[in-house]
């Protein structure tokens, strides 16, 4: 069984510790929440990957490589993820257990410590980046943001977003634009470094075996001195309703088979307010299984797609339909999708749905709890929240949803934005 | 170090009509994982039974994967739905599988697997509807540079081996499968003796044993002979070039290697192929920093080694602005590593790290039984990694390397970005 603390390190700075025995490696989280968007976005993103380079010890690659091979191979690796209006850039970690790595000792003390030192204490010529990795990062900077539109399944929910939240800073793009990465400068991104540090609210994870105390300590030690000031609050905007009519977007590209993405508000249903674990039950019920309304109808009755889902993104209130169809399907397709939602609104499915719904969610909860990494994400995400619910709480939550509150669920979600992606490759 | 320090157990058994059973039990985790997989893949498309050649469509054994989970009463996914487990299913060069993980009413779910499994069921009608959804898959599949990139490698490696094929077939070649060649694959290669049942999690090794002898056939079916063309050292072509609508190019390079030997130990192998894969370019060696530095590939780039039937091969994979520099990096490396040998602290470190690996297995239920599959279909135990690993030598590796660094034993599959019109024009 495991334990989970929350402690104050200092202003501005938690750390959620998940006690456990069960897994034989620790894993470790050390990120700055600060807000999506703005002028420092490209910086910021280029942020981990440049201090991922070097620190003040070790100076470069080959000795950073050395080091975390010594450790048994640990791994720690540059994050940029979103968080609903925020972005979170630090470093995700994973180490071996002592009892588990002959003739080594404290493999999780010196993680921590590579850890911290590359988040805090970085490799500087003349007081900044040097100017060498930061032309490398720059670079692979601009190739990230290229490659956004490699995965075309993955490209359509961008674009999805692009044009659904245009005018929300919910829409803005996780490696900033094109022009400010190819404006990144040593003493630009050095400045965009020492201000996201002041500003940023830290959020530390660690799981695995160790008590929470020890963990704070170890990660206590290597915390930069800040300015008692006001450190960022992470915020999500909620948009219960679309603005307008259902907006529909088609774009041409080279791909042989079409990518649809619908956007959904949720009538402001998510995380931090209404009635979110009825919604989970409409969302799996409707489309996140492989017993939902979606799967069943659009895939296996209709043969339209191999895949289609409804995702609940539930920080910011919001739910995706995703399916890869054939070019003449749209139209098909996208009715389908609709009326299974109509089913939903008017309380068209049977107890057997409601109640394979209800224990595919606890399934997946409980299972969160055997998987280290969906705990840190899980973790990071109810940050952003500002909410503190255990995966536990989830489950008691979910096991009191009635029929009503989940035809509730489904009569507040209503459609904002269509995409689609049409393929004009020859098959 | 020995199995006992990793505080793991291993429970096996084999039933009388042959099927293998593994228990991996996993204390304090909330989920149990149970896989019951068919050492039957995508390579397998040409066998002998019962004195008749059969050489079946492409993409077959991918499709009969789709195809098992409907039965006569219904399909096996609702069924798993009514208790709220996840299931699932794969098609890989050389295993199908089907699995499931759930929380509670665990015999319930492993009677649901077994049962489907083991039963049958196809029609005119039933075949037909999935052709559609397959073709989808393969469409989606056709728009994704790296599996692009990747299926080309093995064009690029293999003369006549199935290999060569993608594992889901083409919408071309499904289009021959019929309910009768579904029929015969099951019974050429489901038979128990040909297959393996692994649960991890909480559950009883003599409970499992009972439900598995009670759901699968009394007596054992021949397997299928099959057949992978002419084996050659020599890859089929050094490039394998495509074009996609990509931001820069994606490459795969392959080092094939020579197939495992009648009585060499798979897991051995794997580790040896994996550790000169990482001491070549893995995370942590100095080509790796020097690459990364010169810009030529990314935190992406990966290595890896794999291992077919009548095959094996090192992997190389990522983006990269220039892969023709990557691979004459690479190779250099190898010949000089060949000539010269390993450093004894590189060494030591790189194995060190690729322990680390094998290590974190354990603590992913679905990966560990999916790797004791494949040991159990080796006749191995994945547990004996740790021991393994002791027994390798830098002398091993360089030997590998001495191997890697003959003639015509690279191909490089590219897909480079293609042009626009506009482009074009200009």
């Amino acid at each position: 069984m495991q334990e989970v603390t929350r402690k104050k390190l200092g202003a501005g700075v938690g750390l959620t510790c998940v006690t456990t025995p069960k897994f034989k490696r620790a894993v470790l989280r050390a990120a700055l929440l600060l807000p999506l968007g703005g002028p420092d976005a490209a910086n910021r993103a280029a942020l981990p990957h440049i201090l991922r380079r070097g620190t003040a010890k070790l100076r470069d690659l080959r000795a950073i490589s050395a080091a975390l091979g010594d450790l048994y191979g640990a791994r720690i690796e540059a994050i940029v993820r979103r968080e609903g209006e925020s972005v979170a850039i630090g470093f995700l970690a994973d180490c071996i257990r002592d009892e588990y790595a002959p003739g080594a000792e404290r493999l999780t003390e010196k993680s921590v410590q590579l850890l911290c030192d590359m988040l805090y204490d970085p490799f500087l010529l003349n007081g900044f980046f040097s100017e060498a990795y930061t032309a490398c990062e720059r670079a692979n900077l601009l190739d990230r943001i290229a490659a956004q539109m490699d995965d075309p399944r993955m490209y359509a929910l961008l674009r999805l977003r692009d044009f659904m939240c245009a005018d929300e800073l919910y829409g803005q793009p996780t490696y900033g634009t094109t022009k400010q990465a190819e404006a990144i400068t040593a003493e630009g991104l050095y400045a965009a470094y020492r201000r996201a540090l002041e500003d940023a609210r830290i959020e530390l994870f660690y799981c695995g075996a160790m008590p929470p105390d020890n963990v704070a300590a170890l990660f206590a030690a290597t915390l930069p001195e800040r300015e008692n000031g006001s450190f960022y609050v992470p915020m999500v905007e909620v948009i219960p309703e679309p603005k307008t009519p259902p907006r529909e977007y088609i774009e041409t590209k080279d791909v042989t088979q079409g990518k649809l993405a619908m956007g959904f508000r949720t009538g402001g249903i998510c995380m931090a307010s209404g009635d979110s674990p009825a919604y989970r039950m409409f969302q799996v019920l409707y489309g996140g299984s492989t017993s939902s309304k979606l799967f069943l109808n659009v895939r296996e009755k209709q043969s339209l797609c191999y895949y289609v889902n409804a995702q609940f993104a539930a920080l910011k209130g919001l739910m995706i339909v995703n399916s890869g169809i054939e070019n003449e399907k749209y139209d098909v397709a996208k009715a389908e999708i609709l009326r299974q939602l109509e089913l939903c609104q008017k309380g068209d499915f049977s107890d057997t749905e409601m109640e394979a719904a209800r224990q595919t969610l606890i399934n997946g909860w409980r299972a969160l709890l055997d998987d280290p990494f969906a705990q840190e994400r899980y973790w990071l995400e109810q940050a952003a929240a500002g909410t503190h619910v255990l995966p536990e709480e989830q489950i008691d939550q979910i096991r009191t949803v009635s029929r009503d509150r989940v035809t509730a669920a489904a009569c507040a979600t209503a459609l904002d934005t269509a995409y689609f992606m049409k393929g004009a490759a020859r098959q | 170090m020995n199995n006992a320090a990793l505080h793991e157990r291993v429970e096996m058994r084999t039933l009388d009509n042959g099927l293998r059973i593994c228990y991996l039990p996993k204390s304090g985790f909330s989920k149990t994982f149970a896989i019951l997989a068919a050492n039957y893949g995508s390579v397998d498309q040409s066998f002998t039974l019962a004195g008749r050649r059969y050489d079946m469509p492409a993409g077959v054994a991918h499709f009969l994967e789709h195809k098992m989970f409907e039965d006569e009463d219904g399909n096996a996914l609702q069924k798993f739905a009514k208790t709220g487990a996840s299931p699932n299913a794969f098609t890989g060069q050389d295993m199908t599988a089907y699995h499931f993980s759930c929380t509670e009413r665990f015999a319930e779910n492993l009677e649901i697997l077994l049962k489907f499994v083991f039963t049958p069921y196809f029609t005119m009608e039933n075949v037909a509807k999935e052709r559609g959804i397959i073709a989808q898959e393969i469409r989606m599949m056709d728009d994704t540079p790296v599996w692009r990139t990747y299926t080309g490698l093995f064009r690029g490696l293999f003369h006549e081996h199935p290999a060569r094929v993608p594992i889901a077939g083409s919408v071309e070649s499904i289009a021959e499968i019929t309910p009768e060649v579904l029929y015969t694959c099951h019974r050429a290669f489901y038979s128990p003796r040909n297959m393996a049942l692994i649960v991890c999690g909480n559950a009883d090794l003599s409970d499992i044993c009972s439900m598995a002898a009670r759901y699968s056939p009394k007596d054992a079916a021949t397997i299928g002979e099959r057949h992978y063309g002419k084996r050659r050292d020599a890859v089929a072509a050094p490039l394998v070039r495509q074009e996609m609508s990509v931001s820069q190019p994606q490459m795969f390079l392959g080092i094939k290697d020579k197939p495992l030997e009648e009585g060499e130990s798979r897991l051995r192998r794997r580790i040896l192929g994996e550790l000169g894969v990482s001491l070549l370019c893995g995370d942590n060696a100095p080509l790796f920093a020097e690459l990364y530095e010169r810009r030529l590939i990314n935190r992406n780039f990966d290595g890896d080694y794999k291992i077919i039937p009548e095959g094996a091969t090192a992997l190389f994979s990522g983006e990269s602005r220039d892969p023709d520099t990557v691979r004459g990096s690479i190779e250099q490396e190898i010949a000089r590593l060949a000539a010269n040998g390993i450093d004894a602290a590189r060494f030591s470190r790189t194995k060190k790290a690729l322990y680390g690996l094998y290590l974190r297995v354990l603590d992913q239920p679905e990966e560990y039984a999916r790797q004791q599959a494949e040991a159990v279909f080796a006749g191995e135990n994945y547990l004996d990694f740790a021991v393994l690993f002791d027994t390798i030598c830098e002398e091993d590796v360089r030997i590998l390397f001495a191997r890697w660094a003959q003639q015509d034993r690279s191909s490089l599959s590219v897909t480079e970005p293609k042009l626009t019109k506009e482009e074009c024009t200009v």
